[in-house]
């Protein structure tokens, strides 16, 4: 087998778990059934959980809480380009997160993003609608408050450098 | 006098526990990736950064260890990692530079890890190209480094010491000689690493890691969280006394991540018991 094609097979195997069903090389025949293939997904996914957690520390706390962290990580490796630098894939995380069916999930990792993008000098106002009590949400990531609730009315948040805390709650309707 | 070779890591991180450590090592190990940023639009390291490191030189010996290079992609090694040396290259009087005998992208993208080369005739002449490529390029000593093998390697032609020296000969490269890795080897593999240092071209070893990691699932991990077994200080005892041996540096291996688990006071320790060993 040429390097190309060795190297390849590697990266869909860590990738996106591809096994060939009709796999006739013994060397992967072995291999998919090793105790080293589980060892070495184990290595990628710490790594990556590693680095997520660093780079967003919010959004992975409220994604473990609703126990979707594994599985929100694996998933998105499988979409998207991992890259050496944290800077690069947290953001595109983050971006990826936003668009979660789950609400709660979704609006957390949009105002983490922009918090993110203001204290990196973005000089951009931003301006994120929910239906959640910011406040609410933070007391549950932070402690073991109750299972916040959407609410009827929406809230209006404001992200911007201009902001003490960089963040404001400037209406509610 | 007797060579002082313990050298540290240092990341930019932890200017306290250099402090603390500073009596104690010869050399200072950076790593361009771990040193640099990414603002979306350039990779790059700061001129904070590069004044620190030209603050340090003035003290300390400085070499350079990537491990984003990716030497052993079939498509092509980092050009943003060259970038980042070029910077280093350009402004730091550092001694040698080295990387990894592996590779960590494919087809553009991380893999997540670092995965070991099939030592074969094709993988050859891709890294002697490459090597030849980065010693014209950089003035400099350039070193390959041992990795540890997470999978067990697909058919090769050559036995790991056979294939280095084959490297090495055709390319005038020196070694990087990781120690502990071999003891994963050893231990997930059982790798024989005496009759590796029996092939092995001893002379071209310039620098040895230690370290030390975890064993979990009955897999020995390169997790560099720990401080040295004695058993990777013995190795690495016996490779600096075996006849031709031209060793010029010991690296302690401490991921930043383990500063806060281990505490400053313990590392501190653990430089003032090797720099005892190899100073």
């Amino acid at each position: 087998m040429d390097l190309k094609t060795l190297q390849t097979k590697y990266l869909d195997l860590i990738k996106s778990g591809v096994k060939t069903e009709t796999e006739n090389d013994e060397y992967f025949v072995k291999l998919y059934k090793s105790k080293n293939l589980e060892i070495l997904y184990d290595i990628v996914h710490f790594w990556r959980t590693q680095a997520i957690e660093e780079y967003c520390p919010v959004t992975s706390a409220l994604l473990k809480k609703l126990y979707m962290f594994d599985e929100k990580i694996k998933n998105f490796y499988r979409t998207n380009k991992y890259s050496n630098y944290i800077e690069e894939f947290g953001r595109t995380f983050l971006s990826y997160t936003g668009n979660d069916s789950n609400k709660m999930a979704a609006f957390i990792a949009e105002f983490e993003l922009a918090m993110i993008n203001v204290k990196n000098g973005s000089e951009k106002d931003h301006y994120l609608e929910t239906n959640y009590d910011i406040y609410e949400l933070f007391n549950f990531i932070l402690s073991d408050a109750e299972f916040p609730c959407e609410k009827d009315k929406g809230f209006l948040i404001k992200v911007s450098v201009s902001l003490e805390n960089y963040f404001s709650v400037i209406n509610q309707n | 006098m007797k060579t002082k070779l313990l050298g540290s890591t240092y990341e930019f991180k932890h200017p306290s526990l250099l402090e603390k450590i500073f009596p104690y090592i010869e050399y200072i190990e950076i790593t361009p990736d771990t040193i640099s940023h990414n603002d979306g639009n350039n990779i790059y390291i700061s001129d904070e950064t590069i004044d620190e490191i030209k603050n340090i030189s003035k003290y300390k010996k400085i070499v350079v260890h990537g491990v984003g290079l990716s030497i052993g992609s079939y498509d092509g090694y980092s050009k943003d990692y060259i970038k980042l040396l070029d910077r280093i290259y350009g402004e730091i009087n550092f001694e040698w530079h080295s990387e990894h005998l592996g590779y960590t992208k494919v087809n553009g993208e991380n893999i997540g890890t670092m995965l070991s080369l099939p030592r074969t005739n094709e993988t050859l002449d891709m890294i002697c190209e490459r090597v030849t490529e980065i010693k014209n390029r950089y003035k400099k000593d350039f070193l390959l480094e041992n990795i540890i093998r997470i999978i067990p390697d697909y058919e090769s032609k050559y036995s790991e010491a056979e294939f280095m020296n084959l490297i090495s000969g055709n390319t005038g490269c020196g070694f990087i000689l990781d120690a502990y890795n071999l003891e994963c080897d050893e231990f997930n593999h059982g790798f024989d690493i005496d009759g590796y240092l029996k092939e092995l071209d001893i002379s071209k070893i310039r620098e040895i890691h230690i370290a030390n990691g975890i064993i979990e699932n009955g897999f020995r991990m390169d997790a560099h969280c720990e401080t040295v077994m004695d058993s990777t200080i013995d190795l690495t005892k016996k490779i600096l006394n075996m006849p031709g041996s031209n060793v010029s540096m010991v690296n302690y291996e401490l991921l930043d991540e383990a500063i806060p688990l281990l505490g400053e006071d313990i590392i501190t320790d653990e430089y003032r018991r090797l720099s005892y060993i190899f100073n």
